[in-house]
């Protein structure tokens, strides 16, 4: 399986980049290799030139040299004396013979003649410096010309004379004149030259050191063109050596056929060279100066080898680097293909094109085990994995998805849904993507992750359920704990009332039976006291002590009574109470409190009474323990909803903390208990330095304390 | 057993006694009935007994106890004493409370005695209100008397206290709470807490509305 990792047009931008790269290279290399095979090749047909310059400028010079010379020796006396002697008589005289011989003879060796010949007019020789020879075929033809025309006449190479020897010469023919008139001339002076000797070094030499350049002379020969000179690559060949002209590319052929410069072809033994040509004036030779191509290349060459040695290095190097680049990927991609197919999430890769069509590219061996049908179906249509989404959760996939790969902003991929395998069973995932690849910002390959999370869930849902058993349960067991505490606060209220009555029983009692016997206990000792006889003071003593005895119980059970329940309450009512509570409080504590109450005739249930005298004893008791007030005021008035308010203002030091549990939070939780037992609340603001007011809001009755902070002060 | 009192009232006094303890009134009638210019016409067990035998017997005094059922003995003195301005009543009670000592004086009582001090002292009483004098047993004089040393205080009149007609005027004058604690030696948050109350009390809204009502009641100084 091909894992797509890296785009199909990824890897052939690879290929074209690398495929450029090598060109490049080459192309590089080629253009360098070029110039430089120009340059050298210039730099040698500019040689070649200079020499062939050279050489034919020396063989003119020789050849004008030859002439001048011949034109001089011609011209001596001596020599016109013996040609009018040898005329006039038919013999020289021995002495002419002689000087004849000697001074040619060295004229000869410095000169490299071969031989000097005098010949009559008629073209035979008669004296020379060495045996007679004999004339012919060319040398006829030099004489005859000499004699003709009278000008020193120079013959082309031709072989001697002596077929046997097989030696080659070049004879200068020069007419002699009569020393004592004019008229024809009357003999010629033959000079026999050693081309060999004097020529040929000169043409066959080199100036620089080289492996195959060479200088060399040509001459057609009918359809033929003959080597004059002595060739490097071949023995023997001057002379002998006949090439046809129609061979195109033979630089001898060309030259001889009057193409002269620079010229490219092949030598005489086939080798490519480079060639200028030069014809020499007056002469039917042409002079070839040549190289082969192969040495004057030879350093382009190692340059070219050079040159390819190293565009082939690159170009097998960064052919490695792609391999090494590609095999690495091909390696990650095996790495994420093992990796993917252990995973027990499903991995997916998916193509989108420009229709958004999906065509999913990967999938991982996961997908098998979740899903529970074969990956070939989703690769074959891609819509197999939507359609085996739970039909409530498809709509919503297909519209994330399809919103998601639109690149719609700030939308992304991360859906739970339920899956149907084709076994039935269902199971939940939790699908998330994201963007691998955007093309022009369109998204153009996307990937995800998709885990099996049923387990978690079903812990889930489990948890919610125990969950909600569990706020249910809390609930029920909140409704109960309420319910009790409802219950007690009754049993607190029905316990308090039972206890106001009980003190005030007991102090009616106290009342009325017992100080009242006391009363009538009282007047009845006052009877017996009178009726004493005057002499029993003793008795009369013991009277009057039972009598303040009497008098000290009374008060002792006044004042029991009193502190039961105020008879001030029970004769008075409740604001005269509260008035004489108010009154008391001021009268010990030395602290100015004042009462108001509003309306005046302020109608209350007995038990709201009874709670609300309570609660302002004890929050006087509190100021009086913990305020450091030098003023209260207790301000009791119906409220707008109907209740009652109580507040109690101290300019006391304030409570710092109104939630610190000491004693004086205890006195307040009492009274929070009253105010919660009649459906009330207590509310408590206070600040350092500011005093302190206690307000207490009661329903009316039958009704239920406004807000939800009555809840809250009755959980208190 | 006074020759004194014989000499001086040739006609006995005329007495009712109302308790609602009969054991009471047993022990007075045989107190009494030692005291040759005093008579004990008839007694009463509540309050309406004794209205209606004041009515029948129209004594010169009545000694009523304030702890009665049905109707107690202050309620009693007043319509007593509307019906029979002349009738002296003695209040004789086992409260020594300065409340009741008050309410019972307001309510005409010319008397006040404590029961524990009855032997000794109520023929005295009866003797002393009817030559038009006020009674009060030792006890409920001491009482009086530190109620008169304590803070003067005023009593709930009409609406407002006196505390809270003094801060009605300040703040009529424009006062600040502040200011008016001063010139009141109290604290201006006790002021604050005066002033919700009154407001509240007149039903006033605004100390506009203040003003007017303490320039109606004559409460400024002009």
């Amino acid at each position: 399986m091909r894992l797509p990792l890296i785009a199909n047009g990824y890897r052939s931008f690879v290929a074209i980049l690398f495929a450029a790269l090598a060109l490049s290279i080459a192309g590089t290399g080629f253009l360098v290799f070029h110039y430089q095979r120009a340059a050298i090749g210039r730099d040698a047909v500019e040689r070649l030139s200079a020499v062939a310059e050279l050489r034919s400028q020396q063989l003119v010079e020789w050849m004008k040299e030859r002439r001048i010379n011949a034109q001089m020796q011609a011209r001596r006396f001596f020599l016109s004396a013996a040609s009018e002697a040898w005329a006039a008589r038919g013999a020289l005289d021995p002495a002419t013979a002689a000087r004849f011989k000697s001074e040619y003879r060295s004229l000869g060796a410095n000169y490299s003649y071969r031989a000097v010949t005098l010949l009559d007019r008629n073209g035979r020789p008669f004296l020379s410096t060495h045996e007679l020879p004999v004339v012919n075929g060319e040398e006829t033809r030099v004489v005859a010309k000499a004699l003709q025309s009278g000008e020193v006449v120079v013959s082309d190479f031709h072989p001697s004379v002596d077929a046997s020897v097989r030696e080659w010469e070049i004879d200068v023919a020069a007419p002699i004149y009569s020393r004592v008139r004019d008229g024809p001339p009357i003999g010629v002076l033959l000079i026999d030259i050693d081309p060999e000797q004097s020529l040929h070094p000169l043409i066959e030499s080199w100036p620089a050191p080289s492996g195959s350049a060479e200088t060399l002379l040509v001459e057609r020969r009918g359809d033929n063109v003959v080597y004059l000179t002595d060739l490097r690559k071949r023995k023997n060949a001057q002379f002998n050596l006949l090439l046809p002209l129609d061979q195109q590319r033979l630089i001898a052929a060309m030259a001889v056929t009057g193409q002269s410069g620079f010229a490219q072809g092949v030598d005489y033994s086939g080798a490519e060279v480079l060639a200028v040509v030069r014809q020499i004036s007056g002469t039917p030779w042409t002079l070839v100066a040549k190289v082969d191509s192969d040495e004057v290349y030879a350093s382009v060459r190692t340059l070219a080898a050079v040159t390819a040695l190293v565009t082939g290095i690159l170009i097998a190097l960064s052919a490695l680097i792609t391999i090494t680049w590609m095999r690495t990927h091909r390696e990650l991609e095996g790495q994420f293909i093992g990796f993917a197919g252990a995973a027990d999430q499903v991995f997916w890769i998916s193509e989108v094109s420009a229709e958004h069509a999906e065509k999913l590219s990967y999938i991982n061996a996961a997908f098998e085990r979740i899903w529970g049908f074969p990956a070939a179906e989703v690769y074959r249509n891609a819509n197999s994995r939507l359609d085996a989404v739970h039909p409530d959760d498809r709509g919503r996939v297909a519209w994330a998805y399809a919103n998601w790969v639109r690149g719609s902003p700030g939308l992304d991929y991360d859906v739970s849904y339920r899956i149907i395998r084709p076994d039935g069973e269902m199971r939940w995932i939790a699908d998330r993507g994201f963007v691998l690849e955007s093309r022009r910002g369109a998204i153009s390959r996307v990937a995800g992750i998709a885990a099996d999370i049923s387990a978690a869930k079903r812990a889930e849902q489990l948890l919610l359920q125990a969950n909600t058993e569990l706020e249910a349960r809390v609930t029920a067991r909140t409704a109960e704990l309420e319910k009790s505490r409802h219950e007690l606060r009754e049993l607190t209220a029905m316990q308090d009332s039972m206890q106001e009555e009980q003190r005030k029983r007991i102090a009616r009692e106290l009342h009325d039976e017992l100080a009242q016997k006391l009363t009538v206990a009282k007047l009845q000792l006052k009877a017996i006291a009178a009726a004493l006889p005057q002499g029993q003071s003793e008795l009369i003593l013991k009277t009057q002590d039972v009598n303040l005895l009497l008098t000290d119980t009374m008060r002792a059970a006044g004042q029991i009574a009193a502190d039961l329940r105020s008879p001030v309450y029970t004769e008075l009512g409740f604001a005269a109470a509260v008035l004489d509570v108010v009154d008391d409080f001021s009268r010990r504590t030395r602290i100015a409190c004042e009462f108001s109450m509003h309306p005046e005739d302020l109608i209350l249930e007995p038990r709201v009474e009874a709670a609300l005298y309570r609660m302002i004893q004890e929050s006087l008791t509190n100021v009086a323990r913990h305020a450091q007030a030098t003023e209260v005021v207790v301000s009791l008035f119906g409220a707008e909803s109907g209740g009652i308010v109580l507040e109690v203002c101290d300019n006391g030091k304030g409570m710092p903390d109104t939630g610190h549990s000491d004693a004086r939070t205890f006195g307040l939780v009492g009274m929070r208990e009253r105010a919660a037992i009649l459906g009330g609340r207590m509310s408590i603001s206070s600040a350092p330095g500011q005093g302190t007011t206690i307000k207490i809001v009661i329903p009316r009755a039958g009704g239920e304390a406004d807000g939800p902070e009555a809840a809250g002060a009755a959980l208190l | 057993m006074n020759p004194e009192s014989i000499s001086t009232f040739p006609v006995r006094i005329r007495v009712v006694l109302a308790d609602d303890h009969k054991m009471i009134l047993a022990a007075l009638r045989s107190l009494l009935a030692k005291e040759s210019d005093i008579e004990v016409v008839g007694d009463a067990a509540d309050g309406h007994a004794l209205l209606e035998l004041a009515g029948r017997t129209a004594p010169d005094v009545a000694v009523v106890d304030i702890g009665m059922p049905s109707m107690n003995g202050i309620e009693a003195t007043q319509q007593l004493l509307a019906v029979h301005p002349a009738l002296k009543v003695i209040a004789l009670s086992a409260y020594s409370d300065r409340r009741f000592v008050m309410e019972m004086l307001d309510a005409g009582a010319r008397g006040y005695l404590v029961k524990a001090s009855a032997g000794d002292e109520l023929p005295r009483a009866i003797r002393a209100i009817m030559q038009g004098r006020t009674y009060l047993c030792p006890e409920v004089a001491g009482t009086l008397v530190e109620a008169a040393r304590g803070k003067a205080r005023g009593e709930p009149t009409a609406q407002l206290s006196r505390r809270e007609r003094d801060v009605v005027a300040l703040l009529a004058e424009g006062h600040s709470s502040l200011v008016i604690g001063e010139r009141l030696h109290i604290a201006g948050s006790t002021v604050e807490v005066h002033r919700r109350n009154i407001m509240r009390k007149l039903n006033l809204h605004s100390i506009a509305e203040l003003t007017k009502y303490a320039i109606r009641e004559g409460l400024t100084s002009p």
